[in-house]
């Protein structure tokens, strides 16, 4: 399993190589860093000089590739030009750190949400809990995002406070002061987050419970004389886990990565809104870091669940 | 037999299923004994009634299956009864082999792990001591080296290994009965004759009784005393095992014998049943057996003959029983 795992992170090397040369291509043909001298009246032909050799921009791109790659290398991440040079690592896990507040609670919710309706749905096929469930998950496919978070800032933001007299959550910006806080400005953004997701895992893990629950083995397990609790809680709980497994893989690196539009929406300093503001903003080396970090959770997560398989799935075995 | 020796007493059993095009009558007034240590077979086509009723017996039908008559087990009436006593009594007095030994066992436990749990969710054994008697029990049905096969997992097992295994889980606690559905279909031939084998060295061993769901008459004439034939839902005919094969009293056992491989016969083509059994949706009007038959007459369609005891201990349902052409008793390949 160890072997495995090391080979499968030197196979993500040229992954990681071809992902990263992509994104700096297309960001260097897009961006000018020189754009902002062109209206800039005072600014000298220095100040314009001082540009092209800071970004090497008299060398062609793979060579301004080559030496990013080995800046990173060495763990220089740049500093970011859009962000009054302050060093890119310092924003990187400030950022990162504020995305987590979100994710976190997102992920944990939707694996426990997103398998217990799951799972009730299946045993309870086409009762009524099971088309409330159903119903809810369509509207969750169908509903964008910013449309449920705006939604959800007009009922609590605007409605509640108006017609009830009070504010139960913030709905927008981080407060960190206390944990209280916190639970107050985190909940409307992870609904919003968690909607989409819960929806559609909600939906995978359904279909595949189906599956299972009329499989012959569960048929073995009644004849058995095993209970109808046993036969959920571990013949059918035991074997649902594996197609779970991998939607919470990419759940985790759908969340980790940052979501713009809830971010923005909600105000929330994280690295979703930190990708859109670096690129806007022509910042080469921020937009970079991000990509790195998105690929490497990608990877990262890819290979979790693939061990998560070996554990779970006695068929699959790395030697 | 002698009352005492009754283990089970079906009469009158009907299982219906609720389904969107109406009602479909899966198994219609079938009646089946079954005596302590006896082998009973139950043949018949797809869709005969013949696996659901065995089902029925154990309420592990789904919630859609109406179940109506009466089946006795050893004095004790099963249609009706809780899901709770149910569970006492699967796996622990009666027990059933399943057809596809690939589909059976769950992927993501050890063979050990699953035969032992039968042991202990009725606690004839706990933990290692289960464990340890899964091996021998796997020993008993000839898996060789059981002490490492009790700790591999079912796709470890090749189909025959599977089966045998799943033997040794059905008489981990010595049922009374064991039902065997469709055993050896999902088997290669040579495998076969080994998994019956076994079946039958442990019956012999244990005195359990059997019944054998089947659609090959090959298996049948090797292992069981008494058979009975299904079509549509009712039994056809039934009586011991030599009277059915040499004397069938029956149009449809008589169809169904032509259709087997004769070792008297090589050379000679197959006779095949024409037509096709009825969707149990769409029962034909009287004998379900009319439209293929070919000594159909008007009485067949107005109305379906009851099952009558033709000879001691040898029964038919046919209008036609007394006007049937004298039947030529063949050898069959076993």
């Amino acid at each position: 399993m160890f072997i495995f795992a090391l080979r499968r992170l030197f196979a993500a090397i040229p992954v990681f190589l071809v992902a990263t040369f992509a994104t700096f291509w297309g960001t260097s043909e897009v961006v000018d860093p020189t754009d902002n001298l062109a209206t800039c009246q005072n600014c000298s032909q220095a100040a314009y000089d001082r540009i092209i050799e800071l970004y090497e921009l008299d060398k062609p791109v793979p060579a301004r590739y080559a030496s990013w790659l080995g800046d990173f290398a060495t763990g220089d991440m740049g500093s970011a030009t859009s962000q009054g040079e302050r060093p890119v690592s310092e924003i990187f896990w400030e950022r990162g750190r504020n995305t987590l507040l979100l994710a976190l609670p997102a992920f944990g919710l939707l694996m426990i949400l997103g398998t217990a309706t799951g799972i009730y749905s299946a045993l309870r096929q086409y009762s009524k809990g099971d088309y409330a469930i159903t119903s809810i998950s369509y509207l969750g496919l169908a509903m964008p995002t910013f449309f449920f978070g705006l939604l959800l800032q007009v009922v609590f933001a605007i409605w509640v406070p108006k017609y009830l007299g009070i504010k139960p959550f913030w709905s927008s910006g981080m407060h960190l002061e206390s944990p209280l806080q916190f639970v107050r400005s985190v909940t409307l953004p992870v609904m919003t987050l968690m909607f989409v997701l819960l929806a559609g895992d909600s939906r995978f893990i359904r279909a595949a419970v189906l599956d299972i629950k009329s499989a012959d083995y569960i048929r073995t397990a009644r004849a058995k004389g095993v209970s109808e609790r046993k036969v959920i809680s571990k013949h059918l709980f035991r074997n649902a886990m594996i197609p779970a497994v991998t939607v919470w893989s990419l759940n985790a690196s759908a969340l980790l990565g940052g979501s713009i539009i809830t971010e923005t929406i909600f105000s929330w300093p994280g690295f979703g809104r930190l990708v859109i503001d670096a690129l806007f903003a022509g910042d080469l080396d921020l937009t970079m870091a991000i990509v790195f970090a998105i690929i490497f959770l990608v990877i990262m997560f890819n290979l979790l669940a693939d061990l998560l398989y070996g554990v779970l799935d006695p068929r699959i075995r790395y030697d | 037999m002698a009352q005492d020796d009754l283990l089970l007493d079906v009469s009158d059993l009907s299982v219906a299923f609720k389904t969107k095009k109406g009602m479909a009558a899966a198994v219609r007034g079938m009646s089946l004994r079954v005596a302590r240590g006896e082998s009973v077979a139950i043949v018949g086509e797809s869709g005969s009634g013949k696996s659901v009723s065995s089902l029925a017996l154990l309420g592990l039908l789904p919630k859609s299956a109406q179940i109506t008559g009466s089946a006795k087990f050893d004095g004790e009436e099963l249609v009706g009864m809780s899901q709770n006593d149910l569970r006492a009594i699967r796996g622990k007095r009666i027990s059933m082999i399943f057809q596809d030994p690939m589909t059976a066992f769950n992927p993501v436990f050890t063979i050990g792990d699953q035969i032992a749990e039968a042991m202990e969710v009725h606690g004839t054994a706990e933990g290692d001591k289960a464990l340890m008697e899964a091996a021998n029990l796997l020993e008993l049905v000839g898996v060789p080296e059981p002490g490492q096969r009790v700790n591999q997992y079912p796709h470890e097992f090749s189909g025959g290994m599977r089966q045998r295994a799943m033997i040794a889980m059905a008489i981990a606690n010595k049922p009374d009965l064991l039902i065997a559905d469709e055993p050896t279909t999902a088997l290669d031939v040579t495998i076969q004759a080994q998994v019956m084998e076994v079946l039958s060295d442990i019956r012999k061993e244990s005195g359990a009784a059997m019944i054998l769901i089947t659609h090959d008459l090959g298996v049948v004439a090797g292992s069981a005393d008494r058979v009975q034939v299904m079509y549509g839902g009712r039994v056809f005919e039934r009586g011991t095992t030599n009277d059915v094969f040499y004397d069938p009293l029956n149009p449809y056992t008589r169809g169904l014998l032509r259709s087997m491989p004769r070792v008297d016969a090589i050379g000679e083509r197959l006779v095949p049943i024409s037509g096709s059994p009825p969707s149990i949706l769409n029962m034909p009007p009287g004998c379900a057996f009319g439209p293929r038959c070919d000594f159909r007459t008007d009485a067949c369609v107005a109305d379906a003959a009851s099952l009558e005891l033709v000879k001691p201990g040898h029964e038919s349902r046919c209008h036609h029983t007394a006007d049937l052409p004298a039947y030529e008793a063949v050898e069959t390949l076993t």
